[in-house]
């Protein structure tokens, strides 16, 4: 968010509760249109007295006597400061609503005005389902809407409200769920292997059974995950098929990684190499036609009785 | 008038406390580099010169 005078939000490195370890991938503020309809309503609240004062005065003829002059000096300090506070809070409320997202969790951070904070976390890894949602004439216009996370079971599941670019955001953490998956199974073999081991004092002197338990577990694992009904994200990925690079993203650098259109400028088209039809059917669309009988009787079996297979 | 002071100070000193609560949050949950050091700067002139402005105008005049 760029502030007045030239100086810029700088995404942070880090924040608290930060692991060893953990990158901070993206670092999202609400979009400040979700602020504009609380601005408008604190430039009314400021107006107001001024209009007030300017109708019983100016319009009204009203003439105010010197101590009421001041009483209504003070009075009309008094509610110009508790506006100025009155703004300052609902600017905390707006401006500490935070969405982190890390190498390996979702933060999410929502300030509900003074001495009230709510930090939800999960892990990539039990990431099920992630969805954007933009609903509403100034949400399409400038980009901005809800992305919701499903988490696995009974772990809380996320909705970010006023998320800049949230289509991109929820690629992003589909993708990165995946990394983590990924990570994660690496690091149970690499425990599974630390722990035979261990156990054998000498990796040597393994032997073939505890080779085979080990690579049973990590496979009955696999294969537990694998029998779950496949999320909406991993049937989309799994149709593009695509590796992913990651580097750290900053807000900008989502437009430069995630590009509306893709172009195709330069680039082979996209059937090039395929085959584009069967070839077992084209050889048999080659064969020359067998004229069939559509006679499946065999007449001479009537006439003697038997059976007929049809 | 005395009472007039007297009642705005009050005020003063519940607005002083809000404020202090709001600037504990900016410091506290802000992060390097943002914008809650340049808000609680911006805050604070304007509130100090609306409470200027007014014990000028009530006293002055």
């Amino acid at each position: 968010m760029a502030l007045p005078f030239g100086q810029k939000d700088k995404t942070p490195k880090t924040f608290p509760g930060q692991e060893k370890g953990e990158k901070i991938y993206l670092f999202l503020r609400r979009h400040p249109l979700s602020f504009l309809g609380f601005l408008l309503m604190t430039i009314f609240m400021i107006l107001a007295p001024f209009i007030v004062y300017y109708a019983t005065t100016q319009i009204g003829g009203i003439e105010a006597s010197d101590l009421a002059r001041k009483i209504i000096i003070v009075i009309a300090s008094a509610y110009t400061l508790f506006v100025l506070g009155f703004f300052l809070v609902g600017w905390i409320d707006y401006y500490l609503d935070v969405v982190i997202i890390t190498n390996r969790r979702l933060i999410d951070i929502n300030q509900d005005r003074l001495f009230a904070r709510n930090i939800a976390e999960a892990n990539l890894v039990d990431v099920e389902d992630v969805n954007a949602e933009v609903k509403g004439i100034l949400n399409t216009l400038f980009h901005f809407g809800t992305v919701h996370v499903q988490t696995a079971g009974t772990l809380l599941n996320f909705e970010f409200k006023f998320i800049p670019n949230p289509y991109k955001v929820a690629k992003m953490i589909a993708d990165l769920h995946e990394e983590a998956v990924e990570e994660e199974e690496k690091r149970e073999a690499r425990e599974i292997g630390e722990t035979i081991v261990e156990k054998t004092g000498d990796s040597n002197d393994v032997s073939q059974e505890e080779i085979t338990s080990a690579a049973k577990k990590l496979s009955e694992r696999k294969r537990q995950k694998k029998t779950r009904p496949m999320t909406r994200q991993e049937i989309r990925h799994k149709e593009e098929d695509k590796p992913h690079d990651y580097k750290e993203y900053g807000e900008s650098d989502l437009e430069d990684k995630y590009p509306q259109k893709e172009k195709r400028e330069g680039k082979p088209p996209r059937n090039e190499g395929r085959p584009t039809a069967d070839p077992s059917r084209r050889a048999k669309a080659d064969e020359p036609e067998v004229q069939k009988d559509n006679d499946t009787f065999n007449h001479d079996d009537l006439e003697k009785g038997g059976e007929i297979d049809l | 008038m005395v009472y007039l002071i007297l009642a705005y100070i009050i005020f003063l000193i519940i607005f002083g406390i809000i404020s202090t609560a709001a600037f504990y949050h900016c410091w506290e949950f802000g992060y390097i580099g943002d914008a809650t050091k340049f808000a609680m700067v911006i805050y604070s002139i304007i509130a100090l010169a609306i409470v200027v402005v007014t014990f000028f105008l009530i006293l002055a005049f």
